[in-house]
């Protein structure tokens, strides 16, 4: 058989993974089109930035869940991470330290935690279902132990509060040219992490341990070094995620970063990543977290009801992983051509 | 019956009126003048010894040598411990003692990506869930054990290389699949399998183990396997399989080692090795053999 | 002439119109969209613009919250919507203290004012705050329970609270009043459990307590006081006596049932009712400065309930 020169757009668009991108990003921009129309605030001048600003988390996190699928493995635990992050950095501001070591130690215990879900799935071979659940149940006690199991007073009343609140602004309320800083890092996180799992040897490990581990194995892949690799971004983004609540919040609460798992998972698998490992691109997460950010603003905006919202998205990610479940399995060789 | 070949209709007919080297030829497209073409080399020197492999009850004191020149057969029944020998010198499975020499000189090998840099390769019995990923594109099958030649600073992979890798490979094995973009599980087995032996021949593989090579592929097929293993063996490459058919090892074998239970009872070269004699080396231990290693009367 | 008069009457109308024609955004941002106490507020805000329309104070009204539960990041991204969608005033309930702060701020630099009704932030930039005094109304139940305590003999013995969580400041001001009027009485306070508001929690944590052999029982917000309710009801025969807080028809029902001695009602229907006439006067006529408001509570017992024809 000949392989047929194809022409450059063509190549593109048949390339893993960005079909579904492109169907998703063409429905995101219809649903955008149809939300201003009703509301012209959506696209306005205060919502737009507003947006963006509403999208970065579910990036942040979407990333770390989307390396994490991608070797068919799941964190439960982003969530609670989350919280433990937004806890830590904020008690030690409140107690006295600096923002930047706050911030450190807060880093130490997320990477632990990474290390801690990699090595109960890689080294004691524990479904990820129940290593990261428990893990979850555990950072949550730890988030709330760390204040006594209350939520902390605002840390830019403390020791280094001026500090405080430079990195609130940092991370949160200012903008750089008319965006906010917090879409900024969102982007400039899934630029570097998209580098690492499109261009580089780690990012091919990732893809084979998902597809088949023990395949990987006898082709020379490190598996367990490669899943541990997974959930430490995984637990990097999370902490992220964390630091910017901080700074939202100004304070440290119990419950930041509640159910957030499963927004992570809704983000990737929107965009493509699936659930059984693999296949997916990473710019599947930023058309993932879109969607869900914009379903979220655009049906307030519009006044919609409000169970209608989680009904809404919750058929959406039904959709997609249905017709992730269909081209596995019922159309193997649709891309021969 | 109606016999098809690369996408399109050959020939049909009633099966009673067609006898089995008739529906070969159309299958392949040619006479297959022998099911097993054999290759005469000469005997050169030993490349690849193992001595003393210990691994747990299913390899137990396992010793021999391969040489150049030469197609060697481990036959044997089911559970007599033969790709768990396979699986312990690749460094998959751990071992408790075993040392390895590869052209007289010691290596180690204590995880496959040891075995890999130093060519001791594998293709496993359980090609769709050990020997590829089958989601994965044909291009990223072949890349992925060459990662630490074809990938640069800071592990940045060189896409050029890699390509270059994959049309030498389609060349050489003659893979037949439509571009190197569709995923590895949608190819035949015999494309398969030349697959996984093509991912290890991209770098210097000095030894080729095969466990069953040819399960799981139609008949025309199998003979390409043959041919390519008697390349590899004309190239100076060390062939070893590991094959529960009998005819088979009869066949391409030019020198057979019979193991059972964990134990090498026997070797033989192919001049005087017959049915009768590899099978009382395969069931030696009968009596010490549990309920489901009990020999298999299908084979023949 | 009267060509001239009709198109200055004309242009009068058409200028009139057009001032009428000049349309506020009014957001109010709670908690929860689910609890009576928000509806309630919700309630009283929807009469004032409605009110306001027939004096011709044309009102596009919205009112929004977290939907996940209370939750600080959630509440600020709808600050942060209603900014978005050109609201002239925000009614906001904020979950806590300080968290809301450096938003209201930044959007008050842009011309959007601030009231707060229920539990005010910490931030002075506000008009005016209308609010309970949570503290107060703690003490308040408290003393009701102490008192219907010692009515039926009882003068010690152990007394469990059933709060909501560690986040929501509202409802720990009630605990602090409770418990500082029990303070110097015989009586023992618990470690609080917290039901997160969920009736089906409350009532678990409510009967575990009771299986510890409490007296008495403090519901701090409308979800633990219908567990709490529900707990005394399920045990047959039971003496234990809980008042609550916040009034549905389910509270009410247990207080006129005698499963609860009382309930504090707080008033956000007039939060919501004066938040909004606040917003007005100060969109119609550039009013600034106001006075803060105690919007109150009252215990329901019973009897009061009957009287006042509350249920039913």
């Amino acid at each position: 058989m000949e392989e047929k020169k194809q022409n450059p757009v063509k190549k593109v668009l048949s390339a893993r993974g960005v079909g579904q991108v492109v169907t998703v990003s063409i429905g995101l921009v219809i649903l955008c089109v149809i939300f201003n129309f009703i509301n012209p605030s959506f696209l306005g001048k205060r919502n737009l930035p507003n947006l963006l600003r509403q999208i970065a988390p579910w990036i942040i996190i979407g990333i770390g869940q989307g390396y994490v699928l991608i070797t068919a493995n799941i964190d439960l635990s982003i969530g609670s991470v989350v919280g433990m992050s937004c806890m830590i950095i904020a008690t030690l501001i409140c107690n006295g330290a600096h923002p930047v070591p706050a911030v450190l130690v807060a880093l130490v215990a997320c990477l632990a935690t990474g290390v801690l879900n990699g090595s109960l799935v890689a080294y004691f071979k524990l479904p990820p279902f129940v290593a990261t659940l428990g893990t979850q149940t555990i950072c949550r006690g730890v988030a709330q132990l760390v204040n006594n199991n209350m939520n902390t007073d605002g840390i830019t009343g403390a020791k280094f509060g001026a500090a405080a609140k430079t990195m609130t602004n940092i991370f949160y309320y200012q903008k750089t040219l008319g965006v906010f800083n917090t879409f900024w890092i969102a982007l400039i996180l899934w630029v570097i992490f998209n580098f690492i799992l499109a261009y580089t040897r780690t990012g091919r490990h990732l893809y084979a341990v998902g597809s088949n581990t023990e395949a990987a194995k006898l082709s020379g892949v490190n598996v367990a070094m490669t899943i541990i690799k997974a959930y430490l971004v995984s637990s990097f983004c999370a902490f992220v995620l964390g630091l910017i609540v901080c700074s939202q919040t100004s304070t440290g609460t119990t419950n930041a970063g509640m159910s957030y798992e499963t927004y992570a998972v809704a983000a990737s698998v929107i965009g493509g990543i699936s659930t059984m490992g693999g296949t997916g691109i990473l710019s599947g997460v930023l058309v993932g977290a879109s969607v869900w950010a914009a379903m979220d603003n655009g049906l307030q905006m519009i006044g919609t009801q409000v169970g209608l919202k989680n009904v809404v998205v919750g058929l959406i990610v039904i959709v997609c992983v249905l017709l992730d479940v269909i081209r596995r399995t019922g159309m193997i060789g649709r891309r021969k051509k | 019956m109606t016999i098809m070949r690369d996408g399109k209709y050959i020939t049909e007919g009633d099966f009673r009126d067609m006898d089995m080297s008739t529906i070969i030829s159309h299958m392949v497209g040619r006479e297959i003048k022998e099911k097993f073409p054999r290759v005469q080399c000469q005997k050169g020197k030993p490349i690849f010894e193992v001595r003393n492999l210990n691994a747990g009850r299913m390899v137990r004191d396992v010793s021999f040598t391969s040489y150049e020149g030469e197609i060697l057969g481990f036959a044997g029944l089911m559970g007599a411990g033969r790709t768990e020998t396979t699986r312990a010198i690749f460094g998959v499975d751990p071992r408790e003692s075993g040392q390895f020499f590869l052209d007289g000189r010691e290596i180690k090998i204590n995880k496959p990506m040891d075995a890999i840099r130093q060519g001791v390769v594998l293709a496993p019995e359980d090609r769709k869930r050990d020997g590829l990923c089958t989601k994965l594109s044909i291009r990223s099958n072949i890349e992925l054990p060459n990662l630490d030649i074809s990938s640069g600073k800071g592990g940045v992979v060189n896409r050029r290389k890699v390509t270059e890798m994959v049309a030498k490979a389609k060349k050489e094995f003659e893979i037949k699949m439509p571009n190197d973009e569709v995923d590895a599980g949608s190819l035949s087995g015999g494309n398969q399998q030349k697959l996984v032996v093509s991912k290890w021949l991209a770098r210097e593989s000095r030894v080729i183990i095969f466990d069953e090579p040819t399960r799981g592929i139609d008949v025309a097929a199998k003979v390409e396997i043959y041919n390519l293993m008697n390349q590899l063996k004309q190239r100076g490459i060390s062939v070893i399989f590991v094959s529960s058919e009998m005819p088979e090892v009869l066949g391409i074998a030019d020198r057979i080692i019979v193991m059972c239970d964990g134990r090498i009872t026997g070797e033989l070269d192919i001049e005087e090795a017959t049915q009768e004699k590899i099978l009382e080396m395969a069931t030696r231990f009968e009596n010490k053999l549990t309920a489901d290693q009990m020999p298999q009367q299908a084979h023949n | 002439m009267k060509k001239l008069f009709a198109l200055l009457l004309a242009l009068v109308m058409v200028l009139g119109t057009a001032a009428l024609a000049e349309q506020y955004t009014i957001y109010l941002v709670t908690m929860d969209l689910e609890d009576m106490h928000w509806v309630s507020v919700n309630q009283g805000a929807e009469d004032a613009v409605a009110e306001a329309k027939e004096a011709g104070v044309d009102i596009r009204y919205v009112w929004t919250g977290p939907t996940v539960g209370k939750n600080d990041a959630a509440q600020i991204e709808c600050i942060n919507n209603a900014y978005a969608d050109n609201a002239d005033v925000i009614l906001l309930a904020s979950n806590g203290p300080e968290t809301e702060v450096a938003t209201i701020e930044q959007y008050d630099a842009d011309g959007v004012k601030f009231v707060y009704v229920d539990s005010p932030a910490n931030s002075p930039v506000a008009l005016c705050t209308l609010a309970t005094d949570n503290t107060e109304a703690g003490r308040m139940a408290a003393r009701t329970l102490l008192a219907a305590l010692e009515e039926a003999g009882v003068t010690e013995g152990k007394i469990g609270i059933v709060n909501i969580n560690t986040s929501t400041v509202s409802t720990q001001y009630r605990e602090n009043g409770f418990r500082e009027v029990f303070a110097d009485t015989a009586f023992e306070i618990l470690e609080t459990q917290y039901g997160e508001g969920d009736a089906a929690k409350s009532q678990e944590i409510a009967t575990n307590f009771i299986t510890q052999g409490v007296v008495g029982l403090f519901g701090c917000n409308e979800g633990a006081t219908v567990g709490t309710g529900n707990a005394i009801a399920a045990e047959e025969g039971s003496t234990v006596l809980g008042v609550g807080f916040d009034k549905s028809d389910a509270i009410l029902q247990l207080v006129v049932d005698g499963k609860l001695v009382a309930t504090t009602a707080q008033n956000p229907y007039n939060m919501g009712y004066e938040g909004i006439k606040v917003a007005v006067e100060y969109l119609t006529n550039g009013t600034t400065e106001f006075e803060d408001v105690d919007t109150g509570v009252s215990m329901l017992t019973a009897d009061y309930i009957k009287e006042n024809g509350l249920l039913g």
